[in-house]
């Protein structure tokens, strides 16, 4: 069971990948244009906070597949709770600066991608709530399924961070 | 214990979560829409078939020929192959179920609300009118300002997301489930297309999910990807759905193919010749399906070099499909062949087929592709490769398979006149439309001047769509007079070789009693001639 | 100059490739000996298309004058030559070379199909970033460099799949997902450069015009510097993956030939 399950996630991620991949591009596709508002807009250092959150939150999802304690999996949904906060702290900043999705050929691209990237945060996390809320051995195939999930969702940020912030901001 | 009080018909059906079930709801999906997909074309040739007809508005052709195409690809090719995959497949490879029945019954309904979606335009202020594959900057909302197009793409959102679910549990089933014996180089060669299928499907619908979300950003939060007022790109729309679109018609045809390759070897009383180049083809061709999409654009002024490479591409593409009619062709040479009429459609499709790439091949050669692009010489090529092909593979597979699903043969006499009805209506209908393209009659017009010739190629057009039309529908007589009054059906009426046809028919709910041993690529042959079972011949292993 | 005349003259016969080419085969054919193993045409292909890269018309226009030249050479120095040279080495040479107990601790750790992969991918993603491309360029050691490590990490690449001692391979459905992968991020980066704009090797858009080439380059060929580019990217591209598939469908048709041989 835990062998088709794995299977079944790495086929739904494949897929994921290739989703995102697209989007990603979009956003190459148009940097050059979207360069300037990007640069004077994107704040590295609170969005690299949250980011740390996020990768933490990888760390508690491992540990509470290792060990099956569910404050790991409370902690996991803590982080990423604190990042989707961050996501949307820095959402409002930037639409104090009249960038929206609107906006021009950053604010489309950035705010899809990362809009995209936030909503499938969410669900991890409601899947994870879902998680917590189970009280049976059962749920230890569906711990290490949804970990495959959420350790994708991270390396996307990782991707996205690198290639919208660091690329544009270093 | 008291046994459980009986549940209505339509509790079952909607509760179901057993594969055969769900195939059988896919397969009535596909067959329903098929009709109004149909009709929808029936109203484009009777508006067509003189010139300067006011039979349909222009806005009405528009909404006509956009929910054809539609309809045709997602909501009948799509989910009549996803049906029989999930029908089938457990079957084919001793299984029980698929791996994940409850995900399978959330695959079809969300497929089934897909359509409803995509019909519920027709309520909400229009049908989407841009086309199938929705052009920007046409499709944005200062061409398309009603939601039809809205509608479009929530609709195929859904749909995408179930063929995703089918591909992901079509993968899991037969990397998982398969009996013992049934080693990946024993597989039918319809699992077997079936498995690489859904990886293509996994990797190419996604690029469909990313541009559909673009269009909707832009449509509904005003964002501007394809929008060149504010520095977006129309062709970026193109590129994106391309990227999707070409891996799509493989999607479609593949598992047609598959059905192809297991029905032609039964009524040539032969294994099918060339197996291992069948399935290495099968690979080729979804490998090289994601490097061709640029010949959609030759039309686009990309710049010479860039498309004369995705020329020699597309040409090089035609080279793992023309291996396998050459596999389908030898193994009918020598053969003791049967014309049922499923062997009628299986070889009509390796013909109308053939037509159909070979003007997709005139099509990679690019100066031919300047003239002939967006005429009637692509809906001329398109339908034979989809319908001349893909449905004709479903009709020989509908006649194939029907015993198995209903217990019932299909009336013989009838698919007859099924069969030369839908040929002749199928060839008057489309033949001609070579020569309109090549007269130069666009496509998507929906009316046109009284030139020389238009007018009465149109109207041979129209009378063969009129006898095609009567010919499905002499199809649908079949299926439900046969359900209700066929000759029944044994376990294995045609005398064919693997495991579906070692179940009853139809199959109980747990499909077998017992799987039989698995030794080689035709297990009931094995069992049928232990004098001479595959697996002790050379290379029948 | 016309483009037969340059075709005829561009040749720069460096006498230390030309030695070195002419080594390789000596050495070859006293290795294999009596024996008469191996596949000495594969073997003398690859040899030759190595000179013909390193000294032809190819180098010359590939240094200075168009990427898609250069893409050309390093295709071949990467996915035609190694391969080649593999399928030409005779099974006895190469077990008796990893016999030598260094020489098998090397293939042990390099063999690995994730090491294997990492360096070939990896050599060849990290030579295309624009420092160190240019800086090849401007170098010619480091410039000689780069050409031995493709051919180096090509065959380190290609060894799992096509090693000598053909039990030493990967398995087939695991070599598949293997050329698979390099596939799409040799496609990923040939795509790249044929949609980014022109510039990414700065070299190429003002070439220095020694040979006097310059005009019958762009004018005669129509090859203007965003085509080059553009070129040089498709070449990596499209041809580029039909090389992977090549390797896909020969294991894939060598392992369904052997299915008649399963018990």
């Amino acid at each position: 069971m835990r062998q088709r399950a794995r299977l079944a996630m790495a086929m739904f991620l494949l897929s994921e990948a290739v989703f995102f991949f697209m989007l990603i591009a979009a956003f190459v596709y148009f940097r050059a244009a979207s360069l300037a508002v990007a640069a004077a807009n994107l704040k590295l250092g609170a969005t690299a906070v949250f980011t740390a959150c996020l990768l933490a939150s990888s760390f508690t999802m491992w540990r509470a597949t290792v060990t099956r304690i569910r404050a790991w999996l409370g902690g996991t949904i803590l982080l990423g709770g604190v990042f989707l906060v961050g996501q949307g702290s820095e959402y409002l900043r930037l639409f104090r600066q009249h960038i929206t999705i609107s906006q021009g050929l950053f604010g489309t691209t950035f705010f899809t991608l990362t809009g995209l990237h936030g909503l499938h945060v969410l669900v991890g996390i409601a899947l994870l709530a879902i998680l917590l809320g189970l009280a049976t051995e059962r749920r230890s195939v569906a711990v290490e399924t949804i970990a495959l999930y959420w350790y994708f969702v991270d390396v996307v940020w990782v991707a996205i961070f690198a290639i919208v912030y660091l690329w544009t901001l270093l | 214990m008291s046994p459980a009080p009986p549940r209505s018909a339509i509790r079952v059906w909607l509760s179901t979560i057993d594969h055969k079930q769900i195939g059988i709801l896919y397969m009535l999906t596909a067959l329903f829409f098929f009709v109004v997909g149909g009709l929808e074309a029936m109203a484009m040739r009777a508006q067509l078939s003189a010139p300067n007809l006011k039979f349909l508005a222009p806005e009405t052709y528009d909404q006509m020929f956009t929910m054809h195409g539609t309809t045709m690809i997602f909501l009948v090719v799509m989910p009549a192959l996803v049906g029989f995959g999930v029908y089938l497949v457990p079957l084919m490879v001793g299984a029980s179920d698929m791996a994940f029945p409850r995900l399978n019954a959330l695959g079809y309904w969300v497929t089934l609300g897909g359509g409803v979606l995509l019909y519920a335009s027709f309520l909400a202020g229009g049908a989407p009118d841009a086309g199938w594959f929705s052009y920007a900057p046409l499709s944005e909302k200062p061409f398309s300002p009603h939601a039809g197009s809205d509608y479009w793409a929530l609709g195929l959102l859904l749909l995408s997301a179930g063929s995703v679910i089918a591909a992901v549990n079509f993968v899991v089933t037969i990397a998982t489930l398969r009996a013992p014996g049934m080693t990946i180089r024993r597989l039918p060669l319809f699992v077997w297309i079936t498995l690489v299928n859904s990886v293509l499907i996994l990797a190419a619908m996604p690029a469909l999910n990313a541009a559909l979300v673009m269009l909707l950003s832009d449509r509904v939060l005003a964002a501007h990807f394809f929008d060149p007022a504010h520095g977006g790109s129309p062709i970026l729309w193109q590129h994106y759905f391309w990227i999707f679109g070409h891996p799509e018609v493989y999607i479609l045809v593949l598992p047609a193919f598959g059905m192809i390759s297991e029905i032609i070897p039964v009524f040539s009383r032969k294994p099918i010749f060339g197996y291992g180049f069948v399935a290495a083809s099968t690979l080729a061709i979804a490998f090289l399906s994601f490097g061709v999409w640029v010949h959609h654009m030759f039309a686009v002024a990309l710049g010479r070099v860039f498309i004369s490479v995705f020329a020699a591409a597309s040409m090089l593409i035609a080279v793992p499909t023309g291996i396998k009619v050459l596999n389908w062709a030898a193994t009918l040479v020598g053969g003791s062949i049967r014309f049922t009429t499923a062997m009628l459609f299986a070889v009509a499709f390796l013909l109308e087929f053939t037509v159909g790439g070979l003007s997709g091949l005139a099509f990679a050669v690019v100066p031919i592709d300047w003239q002939l692009t967006d005429t009637y010489f692509v809906v001329a090529h398109l339908h034979y490769v989809a319908f001349g092909g893909i449905a004709f593979a479903l009709f020989a597979g509908a006649y194939y398979w029907f015993p198995k699903i209903t217990g019932h043969l299909l009336n013989e006499p009838l698919g007859r006149w099924n069969f030369w009805m839908v040929v002749i209506g199928f060839n008057l209908t489309f033949f001609v439309q070579h020569i309109l393209g090549l007269l130069g009659m666009p496509r998507r017009v929906y009316t046109y001047p009284d030139l020389p010739w238009w007018a009465v190629l149109n109207q041979i057009s129209t009378f063969g769509a009129v006898i095609l039309g009567l010919g499905a529908l002499v199809f649908v007589a079949n299926l439900f007079a046969s359900l209700a009054f066929g000759a029944r059906a044994g376990n294995d009426p045609w005398d064919a070789w693997t495991l579906e046809w070692a179940a009853a028919s139809p199959p109980p709910t747990d499909n077998f009693e017992h799987v039989p041993p698995v030794r080689s690529r035709r297990p009931l042959w094995d069992l049928k001639h232990p004098e001479a079972p595959d697996w002790a011949t050379r290379g029948g292993g | 100059m016309t483009t037969r005349e340059l075709l005829l003259s561009a040749w720069d016969w460096e006498p230390s490739v030309v030695i070195g080419c002419a080594a390789l085969v000596v050495v070859y054919l006293v290795l294999r000996g009596a024996a008469r193993k191996g596949c000495p045409t594969s073997f003398l292909s690859g040899t030759l298309l190595l000179l013909f890269a390193l000294v032809s018309p190819l180098d010359t226009l590939g240094d200075t004058y168009l990427f898609s030249a250069h893409v050309v050479q390093h295709f071949l120095l990467a996915l035609i030559i190694p391969p080649l040279w593999l399928l030409g080495t005779p099974r006895s040479l190469a077990e008796a070379a990893l016999r030598q107990p260094s020489l098998r601790r090397i293939e042990h750790v390099l063999a690995q199909p994730l090491a294997a992969w990492t360096l070939g991918v990896g050599m060849m993603l990290g030579w295309h970033v624009p420092a160190l491309f240019n800086a090849a360029l401007a170098s010619d050691g480091l410039h000689i460099f780069q050409h031995v490590s493709f051919l180096i990490t090509g065959t380190i690449f290609w060894w799992p799949v096509l090693c000598p001692v053909p039990e030493r391979r990967m398995a087939p459905l695991q070599a598949i997902g293997y050329l698979f992968s390099a596939c799409v991020s040799c496609s990923l980066l040939g795509a790249g450069l044929t949609f980014m704009p022109p510039g990414a090797y700065p070299a190429y858009l003002n070439p220095d015009d020694q040979l006097g080439i310059l005009k019958l380059v762009r004018n005669d060929w129509g090859l203007d510097a965003k085509t080059d580019q553009q070129l040089g990217g498709l070449l990596m591209w499209v041809p580029g993956c039909f090389v992977y598939l090549t390797g896909i469908l020969a294991t894939a048709a060598r392992w369904y030939g052997a299915a008649g041989q399963e018990a």
